[in-house]
């Protein structure tokens, strides 16, 4: 089995007022709060970078857990943003700077806000193949450097973080169950990158949100082994208020309940699930988890935690 | 099958956040006047779509912008 042992979040070091900026496209506070529901966002400030979060993320890692660098045999880094031009990879360039041992096996995963979902799976998978004990998953992705400043949809949206999570197959705080994941690369223009930027429809975006996920984790939720946990809470990718509330309406017949985590921070992209699995494990949340994550591709995904 | 205006003015009561109608508000009334705001029609349009098997596209949601509106169109829908 693998469990997750450590996670770590760092946040862009500017502090964006989203009331007023929205006010400036004309949009009401009561809009911002109650239905994008980031009142504020986490940006990159001018002279940080991805790699200053990931390493300030990795230093917590190492405070917190003793994790030591030569500890780590798998080194996945999920992101569609690379540092230089993707060439090398991100995860190369990361386990130099990190100083992290020659043997590691380490890659990148070309995925937006399903990533940590997916990543969770690949790396179990990879590190029961292995026998490998010891793991980082990294998320690095930082649209606010993406993102047309003259589009409401999506500058009033993104926020920048970059997330460090340690599995290990030995024990740890969530074991990681089984998934379910989908991809509709049809359906693909809804959000995707048109020249220098990010572009997205909202309505497309939110009837796939709102049909798809809710029935990945119906189908996730009705198999077998996944019932006997008695699951009670969904941690869903933070897209916004509007699209967690309605996943939530058509999740509450499962007894779910789906919180809203990232009102002070934005929508985190892949880091967005483990900046809301950190907030519930370090207010003492022990219990069993959905995760769902969803978006660019378009893709989705959803997976069990279990608490230990 | 065919939409009523009661029917419509109940899918718009439960799927979008607005919790009661304005005073005097009937099916002539428009959308915006009635305090929904373009998140709430993404979810109006979408529990229409589900509950009459219609696919509204883009195109035609601007025409949609009253309940007798919305009546009109989706019965014209369901007939074709």
């Amino acid at each position: 089995m693998t469990y997750i042992t450590d996670i770590a979040v760092e946040l862009g070091s500017d502090e964006i007022d989203n009331v007023k900026l929205a006010a400036g496209f004309g949009h009401e506070a009561a809009f911002v709060r109650d239905k994008i529901g980031f009142v504020k966002r986490r940006q990159l400030a001018e002279s940080e970078t991805e790699f200053d979060l990931v390493r300030r993320a990795f230093e917590r890692i190492q405070n917190g857990s003793g994790i030591r660098r030569e500890d780590i045999q798998l080194l996945m880094v999920v992101t569609q943003n690379p540092f230089n031009t993707g060439i090398p990879h991100d995860s190369a360039l990361i386990q130099a700077r990190l100083g992290l041992s020659n043997k590691v096996m380490a890659f990148d995963v070309g995925l937006g806000c399903s990533g940590f979902v997916y990543g969770l799976n690949i790396a179990s998978a990879v590190m029961e193949l292995n026998a490998y004990d010891c793991a980082l998953l990294i998320t690095s992705d930082c649209y606010s450097r993406h993102i047309d400043p003259a589009d409401d949809k999506t500058r009033l949206l993104f926020g920048d973080a970059a997330a460090c999570t340690v599995l290990q197959r030995t024990s740890g705080i969530l074991k990681i169950g089984p998934g379910l994941f989908s991809t509709d690369g049809n359906a693909g223009n809804a959000l995707c990158r048109k020249e220098r930027y990010i572009s997205m429809n909202g309505r497309a975006v939110f009837e796939f949100s709102a049909t798809k996920v809710p029935a990945q984790i119906r189908e996730l939720m009705s198999q077998a082994s996944v019932r006997e946990h008695n699951i009670k809470k969904a941690v869903l990718h933070q897209g916004s208020k509007f699209i967690v509330d309605a996943i939530s309406r058509r999740v509450a017949p499962l007894g779910l309940t789906c919180p809203f985590y990232a009102a002070e921070v934005g929508n985190l992209v892949s880091s967005s699930i483990p900046h809301a699995l950190s907030i519930e494990i370090s207010e003492g949340g022990r219990e069993s988890f959905v995760i769902s994550g969803f978006g660019v591709g378009l893709s989705w995904g959803s997976s069990c935690l279990y608490k230990v | 099958m065919s939409a009523t205006t009661k029917e419509v003015f109940e899918i718009l009561l439960s799927s979008t956040t607005l919790t009661k109608l304005p005073p005097n508000a009937g099916p002539d009334t428009g959308l915006k006047e009635m305090g929904v705001d373009s998140l709430d029609v993404m979810q109006f349009i979408l529990a229409l779509q589900e509950k009459y098997g219609v696919e509204i596209p883009e195109a035609d949601i601007n025409a949609m912008s009253s309940i007798a509106k919305v009546v009109e169109y989706l019965n014209l829908g369901m007939a074709e």
